[in-house]
């Protein structure tokens, strides 16, 4: 809407599920272009946190903006063109194909009656080229392996063409070069389009590299700053509740147990 | 696409000449088109046009509808092996029109089955979100309380059965297995089958993403609690019709969805209109078969589609199997 406004925006947001407090009061903003890494243990709430942000679940309170409009003055149809949303699993119990799967990108583009043009296939066919399954379109999914299953629903998030891009853990399954040529494409695509990233990610070395700002779940509570803060040995120490050193240099720093 | 459809359309239309052709007099394929258009003797036009038409056009109906509501709920309850009646609305319709024979009232068992099944389909969701509003209708939910209510619905039938006097329990079995000699002139499936299809197929992208999860479809910004609500209540009424004219016949729900997207794939936008006519066609052979294998004996088609559809069914699994 508004050209200044952050891509997503929170104020006060309180998750509960099961009656535990996984957060209080987050305040976050996003802006186009920015990376934010969501870490923290086991059961933490980062999944629960990607979601509600996504409008899968409902705030126990706070409020949540897609680039200045509250989440609840924007039809379902609006909100499927603003953000796009990457599950932590995916789930296909029925045959369907990688070029079907990213086709479906587009669905909240398409009228009720209408079919996918060749713009559309070609957008998805350039989506699954991104994430290099592009050879693997008419494969059914179903035999495909659990990495090339990433990149094909990483793929179609990029067909949604969203301006916000909401990931639960989207390296999941992916062997070490494939996790930095995902994010990579992901991050360029931000950056060159103007797009912002909230991830939920387990590798540290993955959020030193790709994060602008980090939010940490702790189990009962929320913290968020810059990642050149959020990410030292003696927070990290605190947050997994294991002794954390560091390792590497620059780019490749990382944190190990100690 | 379009081909895929007409490929099946085809199918759908030479079921019905065969049937029409086929009986205890045997009328030649020529001599059935002219007596569709009321060429030709009086009895052939007769036997034609009002003995074996109406009786094939509700089979094909009655098909059309259970292989609908069997696609909707496969996707609805994100399990390959739903079937119609999976959510006890056969056993609701049974017990209503089996009470409805034990008391005599022949002219009730149509309407009887009717309320039977929409009843049955009311309590299952009812019981489903009588545990709190938190998670409505979850597929496992409903699932789990399909199944126990059938089971109860179950226990009432053999009851039914037990008390029977014998003279009417062998009606009764008929319209449990599923039998289409009374079908004959109904409206009431091909205006089910119309409405139900024709909203059905404008929501076809939308099942195509709910295939994947409703969280998904959620994000994809599809209107997931009013979607869904509306293809449970389209299913049901297409089961409840197809239950109403025929009994309740097994199979054909369960497995044709099920064999069509092994051939054409999971978009509906084709894998509707090709399993209605692929339903409709099952069973206009089906019945076929059940009026003349041991004429003048009639068989409950029930035992046809079952017996007809089960190795085709296994063949088709074999050899996607084999494929990948």
């Amino acid at each position: 809407m508004n050209g200044s406004s952050p891509r997503l925006s929170c104020r006060g947001l309180a998750l509960r599920i099961g009656g535990r407090t996984l957060c209080n009061a987050l305040d976050l903003d996003v802006d186009a272009g920015q990376c934010v890494a969501v870490i923290g243990p086991n059961g933490a709430g980062k999944t629960t946190l990607i979601a509600t942000l996504a409008g899968l679940r409902a705030p126990a309170a706070g409020t949540i903006a897609y680039d200045g409009t509250p989440l609840g003055l924007l039809a379902m149809r609006e909100r499927a063109r603003i953000r796009g949303w990457v599950s932590q699993d995916s789930f296909d119990p029925f045959p369907a194909s990688a070029l079907e799967i990213a086709l479906a990108g587009r669905h909240p583009y398409l009228s009720q009656f209408m079919w996918e043009s060749a713009a559309d296939v070609d957008c998805a066919r350039a989506a699954l080229a991104r994430f290099g399954v592009a050879e693997l379109a008419a494969r059914d999914v179903r035999t495909l392996s659990g990495g090339e299953r990433r990149r094909v629903a990483l793929a179609a998030l990029v067909a949604q063409t969203p301006r916000l891009m909401l990931l639960d853990e989207p390296t999941s399954h992916l062997d070490p070069g494939h996790q930095i040529a995902a994010l990579d494409a992901l991050t360029e695509l931000a950056r060159a389009e103007g797009k912002a990233i909230v991830m939920a990610l387990h590798e540290l070395h993955l959020a030193v590299r790709y994060a602008d700002r980090v939010v940490a779940l702790d189990g009962s509570d929320a913290s968020t700053g810059p990642a050149g803060e959020m990410l030292t040995a003696a927070r990290l120490t605190a947050l997994f509740g294991t002794p954390l050193v560091a390792a590497g240099d620059g780019r490749a720093r990382t944190f190990v147990p100690a | 696409m379009l081909l895929i459809v007409a490929a099946f359309a085809l199918t759908a239309a030479f079921a019905l000449v065969v049937a029409l052709a086929s009986g205890s007099v045997a009328i030649s394929v020529p001599t059935v088109v002219r007596a569709l258009g009321g060429e030709g003797a009086d009895t052939t036009v007769a036997i034609v046009r009002e003995l074996r038409l109406p009786r094939a056009l509700a089979a094909f109906a009655v098909g059309g509808l259970l292989a609908f509501a069997g696609a909707l709920l496969q996707v609805l309850l994100r399990n390959p092996l739903a079937d119609p009646y999976v959510l006890g609305i056969s056993g609701g319709a049974a017990v209503a029109a089996l009470s409805a024979m034990l008391w005599g009232l022949a002219a009730a068992v149509m309407p009887a089955a009717f309320v039977g099944a929409l009843t049955s389909t009311l309590i299952v969701f009812g019981l489903s979100r009588a545990g709190g509003t938190q998670s409505p209708w979850t597929a496992t939910r409903l699932l789990l309380t399909g199944i126990v209510v059938a089971a109860g619905w179950g226990a009432l039938i053999a009851l039914l059965l037990a008390v029977a006097p014998d003279a009417q329990v062998k009606g009764m079995l008929f319209w449990l297995i599923g039998d289409l000699s009374f079908a004959a002139t109904s409206l009431l499936p091909w205006c089910v089958l119309a409405v139900a299809g024709g909203v059905g197929l404008a929501l076809a992208r939308d099942l195509n993403v709910l295939a994947r999860g409703e969280e998904l479809a959620v994000t994809l910004g599809v209107a997931v609690p009013r979607v869904t609500l509306l293809l449970h209540a389209l299913a049901a009424l297409a089961t409840a019709a197809a239950v109403t004219v025929a009994g309740s016949i097994g199979f054909v729900g369960l497995v044709v969805p099920h064999a069509v997207r092994m051939i054409v794939g999971n978009d509906h936008r084709v894998l509707i209109p090709a399993a209605v006519l692929a339903g409709g066609a099952l069973l206009v052979l089906a019945d076929t078969l059940a009026r003349t294998l041991v004429a003048p004996l009639q068989l409950p088609v029930g035992v046809i589609t079952a017996l007809v559809g089960v190795p085709a069914f296994l063949f088709l699994l074999t050899r996607s199997g084999a494929r990948g």
